[in-house]
């Protein structure tokens, strides 16, 4: 069975449709908080068609598709900000509007992508794993602790944060257009 | 999410690269972050009209998308019903035991059935009717020659533009491609269902290639020139390259592939 991103590299554009399926939710809620909802739709649709059209500059040992996408986005985000004149949705202090990002506001958005496409990692691991990693990041128990609450051998705990440790690496990879 | 202690120690393995950034960005995580909208259908409409736009002058995934008066669909679950029969219509022509032609084959390939099947019978005398049997007689028509090619079919595969965009040939099927184990050694034979100079001109060659199911290998058989047997590498196996695939490629001397298939078929292996 040949994969969908593969298929997309290949020009197929039902590989397109079922992977925008799997990634349209991501990208369009990154553009809905970063450009406001009156731009997210527009900007969306730029990200999948920039990828369409660039597809073949996509590199799987580079990164995940959704680093991929998301590194687009976050440049047609910045490119409608500055069309637009604004600042992001997400800037507080942006009640006087008529501005552009500023840098500060570019990494902003930058480790907003990050943490999205970590929770996309988090989200599709087995419930051990997804357990093992909360309890490891977000409550910062030792493996030893994390074997004890939830009965599983130690070395099972270390080998699923390994690995989903990899797996968010090799989210964050990213990729050129 | 549970309250953070970022002070207290843990004996993550964080000691590659990155490894730092992500428990930074693991830490900061919120439920802003975890939350995920549902675009609306209208965003998808776009970008199928765009790409249809791109395949000049229209595809089947357009279609799919716009209602009978040809404004686009809002219900994405009509949406969905019409690519699955799109899905289910596209492995049905791509089936390779149903040697009749099913109702749904394109314009392209209803107007040149009755050439190829003049020409078909015209060079290989009646072998025509072979050409589903597991034992077959091919020919070797790129050199004007009628010698006989024995093999036993292993697997065929239509050849087609269904779901490709990058040739907007929009010519459908242009042949078969056959898989066939003769000796020791398997063998492709292309069969176009016209001459080879019917095809759609480009800047360039068409080439031959056998991938495999993650597109990270590819063997390149030949340029296309017409019908004719490809030789497959010695000791490869071709159940881990079922997927057929013509590529335009440009005289630039890179050997590679080029990114740009036109027709494709998978061998059912």
């Amino acid at each position: 069975m040949i994969d969908e991103v593969s298929s997309f590299r290949f020009g197929d554009d039902e590989a397109l449709r079922v992977l925008y399926e799997e990634h349209g939710a991501l990208i369009y809620s990154y553009c809905h908080r970063v450009v406001g909802p009156n731009l997210a739709a527009d900007v969306t649709q730029e990200v999948f068609i920039s990828a369409w059209r660039s597809r073949e500059n996509y590199d799987s040992k580079r990164g995940s598709f959704a680093a991929w996408l998301m590194t687009i986005a976050k440049r047609r985000c910045v490119d409608a900000l500055r069309r637009s004149g604004r600042r992001p949705e997400f800037a507080t202090d942006n009640a006087e509007g008529g501005d552009e990002p500023a840098i500060e506001d570019v990494v902003a958005l930058e480790r907003i992508a990050d943490r999205m496409l970590l929770e996309e990692v988090i989200a599709q691991l087995p419930g051990r794993a997804r357990r093992a990693v909360e309890l490891a990041f977000f409550e910062q128990l030792t493996h030893p602790e994390i074997a004890a609450t939830t009965g599983s051998p130690l070395g099972t705990v270390k080998s699923d944060i390994r690995r989903a440790l990899a797996a968010m690496r090799k989210q964050l990879g990213g990729d050129d257009e | 999410m549970s309250e953070h202690h970022p002070s207290e120690p843990t004996d993550n393995d964080l000691s590659f690269e990155g490894g730092d950034t992500i428990a930074a960005l693991l830490a900061e995580i919120t439920e802003a972050d975890r939350l995920r909208l549902q675009p609306p259908p209208s965003i998808w409409n776009a970008i199928a009209a765009t790409i249809a736009a791109d395949r000049d002058g229209g595809s089947n995934l357009a279609l799919t998308l716009t209602d009978s008066n040809g404004s686009a669909a809002d219900d994405l679950s009509s949406i969905e019903r019409q690519a699955t029969t799109t899905i289910a219509l596209a492995a049905r022509r791509r089936s390779t035991d149903q040697p009749t032609l099913p109702p749904e084959m394109s314009t392209w390939r209803r107007q040149w059935l009755p050439v190829a099947a003049a020409v078909a019978v015209a060079i290989v005398g009646g072998l025509v009717t072979w050409a589903f049997s597991d034992e077959i007689a091919g020919t070797d028509s790129d050199n004007g020659q009628t010698a006989e090619l024995d093999g036993e079919v292993v697997a065929v595969t239509e050849i087609t533009d269904e779901g490709l965009s990058n040739g907007a040939t929009e010519t459908g099927a242009i042949g078969e491609a056959r898989l066939v184990r003769s000796g020791d050694r398997y063998y492709l034979d292309l069969d176009l269902d016209g001459d080879v100079t019917d095809l759609p001109s480009v800047e360039g060659y068409y080439e031959l290639w056998i991938v495999d199911t993650d597109i990270d290998g590819t063997f390149s058989l030949g340029v296309v020139a017409g019908d004719g047997r490809y030789a497959l590498p010695d000791n490869l196996d071709p159940a881990a390259y079922p997927v057929i695939d013509v590529s335009a490629e440009a005289l630039d001397g890179d050997p590679t592939h080029s990114g740009r298939s036109v027709w494709r078929g998978r061998l059912d292996l």
